[in-house]
């Protein structure tokens, strides 16, 4: 037997110890390959998603990458503690260290390779279905199978690359010399596991001033400065504060010694301590991808209230009075296509509010108002001098304070208005409106000529907007028409609901397929590191629950037992996750008006669900493995 | 009717070639006896004594313990009445290193639900009796070999069981220990009335017993009895053993 063939013959006998190891592997490749299987397709690269969508995926890819990674680290060092004790076997068999390490190395690239090759067969496998998920997230045309030699070729080099590098570095992984150790491998005792005082009191101390920071008045400095202080509260949480504060629950004996509390408690500090870093690095990606997700939704929800809200399908700004070209564009296209409008031309005058701190208003005529209201039957009122009507956006969530009565402005003249009636709808953006008889407006214009600006609404009652468009619809085409349109002219623009909707809707599509594939991507990995973490005990806890079976555990006992260790290594880090996510919408939330709450946990309870999943999973697989042991 | 009643036991372990681990044993052991099992590895000690702490089943015959047949009850019911009625003491010690030596000894009380009073009060009994009292709160690596096995002693008679069972108790400790651990045991068969069997090679351990039954490839061989002196009696069983087959050096080369 070649040393080769001890290698091949390891892996073919002893399927058992590999499968986990190399199925998992298997994964990280497919999760790439398919990736790029998608981002380099033919199609893809011509389609109009724009800059934003191309560096998204990109960035993507190497976020993949990055993961698949950490992944297979962990992976080869998990498996290679299992298999301490046949090291020790060879070492005092008279094996050289030299040696040990080719045999690694040997073994590692054999399943790499096997890895490498069902990673991108079980890619194409799936590449369709892929391909077609894809399309329809980001509403694409029909996206057909191709051949990704591409794609094939960038696979095999970065995972092999991977592979060898890894397996060249096996050495670090066994860091024990002596074949006594080895061969102990890891049985000994493990030493209680110890926590500092302070740093546990550091943790709650920067834990406290994160979430003291996030209540006062948010800068881009203090919201940076909370993350940073959350970051370093939370590590240590893992690390330290939990360790004692299972100690306290350690003391309070009336629960502690009671049933098979006493059990999974003990094993509970071993457990966390254990696992903190995984603890943390997956509560901080579950946070960024759950806040994220909520947001982007939010955005998505947003931009759909602003086109339903919105009157107006197109508005032209500060056009330039004397040289018409916007207005005259849009009308011009709108005829050829013979659809009937309403032109409103509105001169806004934006003037900031004495009572109101970060709100300004827009002036209006009330003649060119009531233009406006009798086409949207809007309530019209007669208004003496110095008398206003409020009109409030309903896109906006800044409310307006409750006990306002007057208006006042800065400036020379200082004219004051007296609030006459006050309603909500959203009329011509996101900005409240005032109106005030023609009078009055002429008067104020006089201290703030450099105010107004000349725009105009065009209301066409054939596109009904109580419905978001669909992407063949005509609006969307002359909107998507007119807002390219490109005069070379100095002052004003065309904004159209349809494009801007249509814009949000993609940027958060890309946005959305690029965030559901890292998720995906990231909670197969959690589960696999924790089903590593778990059968890399497995022979130790095995010995524990022989031993308890034998003075009398019973089997409904050991299931209560692991099944509580098994659900708190799975539910502790998506806990901490969900707290923080609450807490960052909680914030950024405050930025949009639309539920961001329910999104937010509509997010978490996705990824709970999944993990649920794989938790039945692990669970039934670890329960199975420890039945057979029960006397 | 004794403590402890096995009537025409036999285990045959399945395989490529079959194997008569124990063949038709009667053995009865009264309430209150110490008992040692002694034979050569290989003889079927281990096999009887699993049979009797119920964690094997017999393929013929049948065993009683407080004239209860373990062997039908349901799995539940087993490891219920394991809990309740068994006490073991094992040659590796089986104590569990993520708790506390109280916590070892506690564990039988915990699992079935007692008061915290109740727990306390027979800790602290069978602490003082097995002279563990100043380690209750250490580690089980804190801890020399033969203080873990007092602890493991504690742990099997905390309940006051009817049947203590130890396999091999001192097989891992020094000469020492081993004399000081089967002192324990031999006061706690004394003071408490506990039926004890043990399962040895040792015949030093063997030595502290009532009687000692000796098994040959799976049947009973003999056995003797103890009379007023420990040094004559261990003397007869180093005679037995080597006339058993092997001799007293090779057999009693179980000490660490």
């Amino acid at each position: 037997m070649s040393f080769r063939q001890f290698a091949f013959n390891n892996i073919r006998r002893n399927t058992s110890a590999y499968i986990a190891y190399f199925l998992s592997s298997s994964f990280a490749v497919m999760a790439f390959f398919t990736y790029l299987l998608f981002i380099h397709h033919p199609d893809i690269a011509k389609a109009p998603l724009g800059k934003m969508a191309s560096v998204g995926m990109e960035v993507a890819s190497y976020l993949t990458f990055i993961f698949s990674f950490l992944f297979v680290l962990y992976s080869i060092s998990a498996f290679l503690r299992v298999r301490l004790k046949e090291f020790g076997i060879l070492t005092i068999l008279g094996a050289q260290r030299k040696q040990l390490n080719w045999l690694i190395f040997l073994e590692n690239m054999i399943i790499g390779t096997l890895s490498v090759v069902t990673g991108i067969l079980g890619g194409l496998i799936f590449a369709k279905l892929f391909l077609l998920f894809g399309e329809n997230v980001l509403e694409l045309k029909n996206l057909p199978m191709y051949v990704p030699v591409k794609a094939i070729w960038i696979t095999i080099a970065a995972f092999m690359a991977l592979f060898f590098i890894m397996s060249s570095m096996t050495s670090f992984f066994v860091r024990q010399s002596k074949a006594l150790e080895m061969l102990q491998g890891s049985s000994k005792p493990k030493k209680e596991p110890k926590a500092s005082i302070w740093l546990a009191l550091l943790s709650v101390v920067t834990l406290s001033s994160s979430v003291f920071l996030l209540q006062g008045k948010l800068s881009e400095e203090s919201l940076l400065c909370a993350l940073l202080l959350d970051l370093i509260g939370l590590y240590f949480f893992f690390t330290q504060l939990s360790v004692v504060i299972i100690r306290i629950l350690k003391k309070n004996r009336r629960t502690y010694w009671r049933g098979i509390n006493l059990l999974w408690i003990s094993e509970l500090a071993y457990k966390v301590k254990d696992n903190a870093r995984m603890f943390f690095m997956i509560t901080m990606v579950t946070t960024m991808a759950c806040t994220s997700a909520s947001i982007v939704l939010a955005l998505k929800q947003q931009a759909e209230a602003m086109y339903k809200d919105n009157p107006f399908a197109f508005t032209v700004y500060s056009e330039d009075q004397k040289k018409p070209v916007f207005t005259e564009k849009i009308e011009q296209t709108l005829k050829n296509e013979g659809i009937t409008y309403k032109k409103f031309p509105i001169k806004t005058m934006f003037l900031n509010v004495k009572e109101l701190k970060d709100q300004s208003v827009n002036m209006v005529r009330q003649s060119e108002y009531e233009g406006m209201a009798r086409s949207l039957s809007l309530p019209v009122i007669p208004l003496q001098d110095h008398e206003t009507l409020l009109i409030q956006p309903t896109v906006t969530k800044k409310q307006l304070p409750v006990d306002l009565t007057h208006l006042s402005f800065t400036g020379k003249e200082r004219p004051e208005l007296t609030i006459k009636k006050m309603y909500n709808r959203t009329l011509i953006g996101s900005i409240t409106l005032a109106v005030v008889n023609d009078h009055t407006y002429d008067h104020i214009a006089k201290t703030y000529r450099n105010k107004i600006s000349q725009d105009y609404y065009y209301l066409i009652p054939s596109w009904n907007n109580k419905k978001v468009p669909t992407s063949n619809s005509t609006e969307l085409k002359i909107s998507a028409e007119l807002e390219n349109w490109n005069p070379s002219v100095e002052n004003g623009l065309i904004l159209a609901r349809g494009s801007q909707y249509q814009m949000t809707q993609q940027g958060a599509n890309v946005v959305i397929f690029v965030g559901l594939f890292i998720v995906a991507i990231f909670s197969v990995f959690i589960a696999s590191f924790l089903y590593f973490k778990l059968f890399s005990d497995l022979q130790q806890d095995k010995r524990y629950y022989h031993g308890l079976s034998k003075i009398g555990l019973s089997l409904k006992e050991m299931k209560r037992t692991a099944t509580n260790q098994i659900a708190l290594l799975f539910y502790i880090p998506i806990f901490f996750a969900g707290i923080q996510t609450l807490v960052g919408i909680s914030i950024l939330g405050d930025a949009y008006n639309t539920g961001t709450l329910t999104v937010g946990l509509t997010a978490i309870g996705i990824f709970v669900a999944i993990q649920t999943v794989y938790f039945f999973i692990v669970r039934a697989r670890y329960l199975a493995q420890l039945k057979n042991v029960m006397v | 009717m004794g403590m402890l009643e096995i009537q025409k036991l036999s285990k045959i372990y399945n395989g490529k070639v079959s194997t008569r681990a124990l063949n038709n044993i009667d053995l009865s052991i009264e309430q209150g006896e110490f008992v040692g099992i002694m034979g050569a590895s290989g003889s079927g000690k281990t096999t009887l004594l699993n049979m009797v702490s119920t964690i094997d089943t017999p393929s013929s015959g049948k065993i009683l313990i407080n004239n209860q047949n373990p062997h039908q009850m349901k799995k539940n019911q087993l490891a219920q009445f394991r809990r309740r009625q068994l006490g073991f003491v094992f040659q590796d010690f089986n104590l569990l290193d993520t708790l506390t030596i109280a916590e070892n000894i506690v564990l039988p009380l915990t699992l079935e639900k007692k008061s915290l009073r109740e727990m306390d009060q027979k800790l602290k009994a069978v602490a003082e009796k097995l002279g563990i009292v100043e380690i209750l709160n250490k580690r089980t690596y804190e801890v020399s070999g033969g203080q873990r096995q007092r602890a493991a002693i504690a742990r099997a008679t905390i309940h006051s069981p009817v049947l203590l069972l130890a396999d091999e108790p001192t097989g891992a400790l020094d000469s020492k220990s081993s004399r000081n651990v089967m002192e324990m045991m031999e006061k706690i068969n004394q003071t408490d009335g506990t039926t004890t069997m043990l399962v040895t090679h040792d015949p030093l351990a063997a030595s502290y017993c009532h009687r000692v039954v000796f098994i040959k490839d799976g049947e009973l061989y003999n056995e003797i009895h103890r009379g007023q002196n420990r040094q004559e009696f261990f003397q007869e069983i180093i005679d037995m053993l080597s006339f058993l087959g092997g001799n007293a050096h090779e057999l009693s080369a179980v000490r660490v």
